[in-house]
């Protein structure tokens, strides 16, 4: 069993929806900086202040270069899950990894959602919910989701009947040694 | 199986005291509006008149009309409240407990034994005094509307009744030799007394309440509030001055001066004086509250008693109990005591509860008294050994931040009040010696264990929390670490289990990641 990569267009769509993120987020920001440029733009001792504005924009606009063109390949690589007969395993993270097990018989149920942003590219996201949270593999194509789906599904409940008929045997266990 | 059951007619009296605000309300609004004017003040009538929008005469004729309505309304609402209890009835079938009311509008809730997780007796004054008893049924089922996320079945009997209907389902929902007796009507489980395994005492809950207090919460609210008690105490010691002057100036003088010495006695008595308050007021309050508190193992039931006025009666089963909480403040980790709640399935999900179990006990006898009443919990830990790396992570990096930010509000304090720089360091050495030990005690507590039954997650400093928990109510666990932290071989482990929360998670911080396979291999059996 090795761990699998999410769908390539996810890195695709990581861009796009960043690119989207940042044009929703520079248009207000721009017409903010326009209006303290006309506002102090000409007084006097305005020099630092316009220096620290262009610093502090400089960044962000780093930043947000960074995750669109720089993380999204990065993020494929670290990006992995893994469907055992007896688990999930899910790692995700840039800088902070986060390496999740789920054990197969505490699934509650299986969930595949799609984001308004996902529909072009033809993925989906897997939610998975246990009884004490929900865990998520993003960016699957669609078939893959919902083939993962039926396949938990079905285990999910071999695990249940298996669970099931063990709790049974010890039960008549029991009742046989009274 | 039992006939339908109407409650005890005292329940007509409790639903109607839910109501009694109102018609006090109403009546205080039209005594004050009659008053004001029966003063024959115009100022007065000027005031009600802005307060309630209308002034009402004070002839004879009103104040009849008004009395009447009064008493009409809390007929009304008496009558609703007969009403309501004539209609509401408890019975059971088969395999399902019953619930109906409501005559018009009806209600009926039908809940399967198996799924009732805890039965709760709880009496107040007047249900002591009258002789009857709150019976609370909760399934643990979660509802949208968080403040009706309580119990299923909230109903008023009489002792014996209630004693009863807890026996028959006790009975039902463990399916064991006592249901032929409730078959038999032979209801003698409840009448039994159960075999305590604690009774805590008066000395007991003069050390929760002393070690529990919010002393270390004060302390910091204290430190937070410093710019506003320096000014206060500075206008304060100038009247004051006169009088402490003499005391002051010798004693201080040599060590900080007279300002300082004022300011700094101000504080620490203040300090000094909510911490007893806020002592005494605990120790009374837990006194009362958690007065007579008993514990019981009864076959597949856990029972816990406790109440000076209103007294509580939990049954808790052993299979809903997902996991335990072992507290233990830093006052208590002196003292080497700790106090045990657990995490139930429909209990202490409501604001009222607290699903304490054992109020106060020496760490040294935890192990034996969870084998009396808990043997589940109890196991044989494998204590892994911590990681050198962990040592940067738990004391040497938290401690360089925080002294790097009491120095910069060191710098800043000073810019604003010169005077006092004395006391300012004095108070940022205390404040970093706090840091340096709270870590120091985090490292030593952060530990996780496990074995096939039971995972015990530990962590926290002067707040030490160790969740033991129940290795198939484990629903996932995760290992956290940023880049630098993995090549250390460094990790932080979050164990998400199923508790009556919607989020339930224990943490342990900055310890080995090699033991993550393995206790993922643990929990899926």
């Amino acid at each position: 069993m090795e761990f699998q990569r999410v769908d390539k267009k996810a890195k695709t769509k990581w861009r796009f929806s960043r690119i989207i993120a940042l044009i929703l987020a520079v248009i207000p920001a721009a017409a903010l900086v326009a209006m303290v440029f006309v506002l102090i733009g000409e007084e006097e001792g305005s020099e630092t202040l316009m220096m620290i504005g262009w610093l502090i924009a400089g960044v962000m606009v780093l930043v947000q270069v960074l995750s669109i063109f720089i993380y999204p390949p990065i993020e494929y690589i670290q990006w992995a899950y893994l469907i055992a007969p007896d688990r999930i395993e899910i790692k995700k993270g840039i800088f902070y990894r986060t390496h999740t097990v789920i054990p197969i018989s505490r699934i509650q149920h299986v969930a595949v959602t799609q984001g308004v942003l996902q529909r072009p590219f033809r993925l989906s996201t897997v939610q998975i919910h246990t009884a004490g949270d929900v865990m998520e593999i993003q960016e699957l194509s669609t078939e893959v989701a919902e083939d993962i789906c039926s396949r938990l599904q079905k285990r999910v409940n071999v695990k249940v009947e298996q669970k099931k008929g063990g709790e049974a045997r010890t039960a008549a266990e029991a009742g046989s040694e009274v | 199986m039992f006939e339908k059951r109407r409650c005890h007619f005292t329940h007509i009296f409790e639903l109607f005291a839910r109501y009694i605000y109102l018609i006090l309300v109403i009546a205080v609004t039209f005594a004050f509006n009659i008053a004001g004017n029966l003063a024959g003040r115009e100022d007065i009538a000027e005031d009600v008149r802005n307060a309630s929008g209308f002034v009402m005469s004070s002839g004879l004729l009103t104040v009849l009309v008004v009395i009447g309505s009064v008493i009409l309304l809390s007929v009304v609402i008496m009558l609703f409240c007969v009403f309501r209890w004539y209609y509401t009835f408890v019975s059971a079938e088969e395999n399902t407990l019953i619930y109906q009311s409501g005559r018009f509008l009806k209600k009926r809730v039908a809940i399967p034994f198996e799924k009732i997780n805890t039965i709760d007796m709880g009496r107040n004054v007047f249900e002591r005094m009258v002789g009857t008893c709150r019976l609370k049924i909760d399934t643990g089922a979660y509802s949208n509307n968080q403040d009706k996320n309580n119990a299923e079945m909230n109903l008023v009997f009489s002792l014996r009744e209630a004693e009863e209907i807890r026996a028959f389902i006790l009975s039902r929902a463990e399916l064991d030799s006592r249901a032929e007796d409730a078959e038999k009507g032979k209801t003698t489980v409840a009448a039994k007394e159960p075999e305590w395994v604690i009774r805590a005492g008066m000395g007991d809950f003069v050390l929760y309440g002393l070690t529990s207090s919010s002393v270390w919460k004060l302390f910091w609210t204290l430190v937070a509030g410093f710019f506003f008690v320096v000014e206060i105490a500075q206008e304060f010691m100038e009247q004051a001055l006169d009088f402490v002057a003499p005391y002051a100036e010798r004693a201080t003088d040599v060590i900080l001066g007279t300002n300082l010495a004022v300011v700094l006695l101000g504080m620490l008595v203040m300090f000094l004086l909510s911490a007893l308050i806020s002592d005494i007021w605990t120790v009374i309050w837990a006194a009362i509250r958690f007065a007579d508190f008993r514990v019981a193992r009864e076959g597949r039931n856990v029972i816990v008693r406790y109440g000076l006025i209103t007294e509580k009666n939990y049954t808790l089963q052993v299979r809903n109990i997902h996991a335990l909480i072992i507290r233990q403040n830093a006052f208590q980790q002196m003292l080497g005591r700790c106090s045990v709640e657990a995490v139930c399935m429909g209990f202490g999900d409501e604001k009222t509860e607290t699903p304490l179990l054992l109020p106060i006990i020496r760490t040294d006898d935890l192990n034996r008294l969870l084998g009396v009443i808990l043997p589940e919990y109890v196991a044989e830990m494998n204590v892994r050994p911590r990681k050198k790396a962990g040592i940067y992570y738990h004391i040497i990096r938290p401690v360089i931040v925080r002294g790097a930010i009491l120095g910069g509000l060191y710098a800043v304090c000073l810019s604003f009040t010169p005077a006092a720089s004395g006391l300012v360091g004095a108070l940022a050495l205390v404040l970093f010696g706090g840091v340096i030990a709270n870590r120091l005690l985090s490292y030593r507590n952060t530990t996780l264990d496990w074995n096939d039954n039971v995972v015990s997650v530990q962590s926290g400093g002067f707040r030490k929390v160790a969740y033991r928990i129940r290795t198939d109510a484990v629903q996932e666990v995760q290992l956290r670490a940023n880049v630098i932290k993995k090549h250390f071989g460094v990790g932080s482990y979050y164990v998400h289990f199923h508790g009556p929360r919607l989020q339930n998670t224990s943490a342990s911080y900055n310890i080995s990641d090699e033991y993550f396979a393995e206790l993922a291999d643990t929990i899926e059996d």
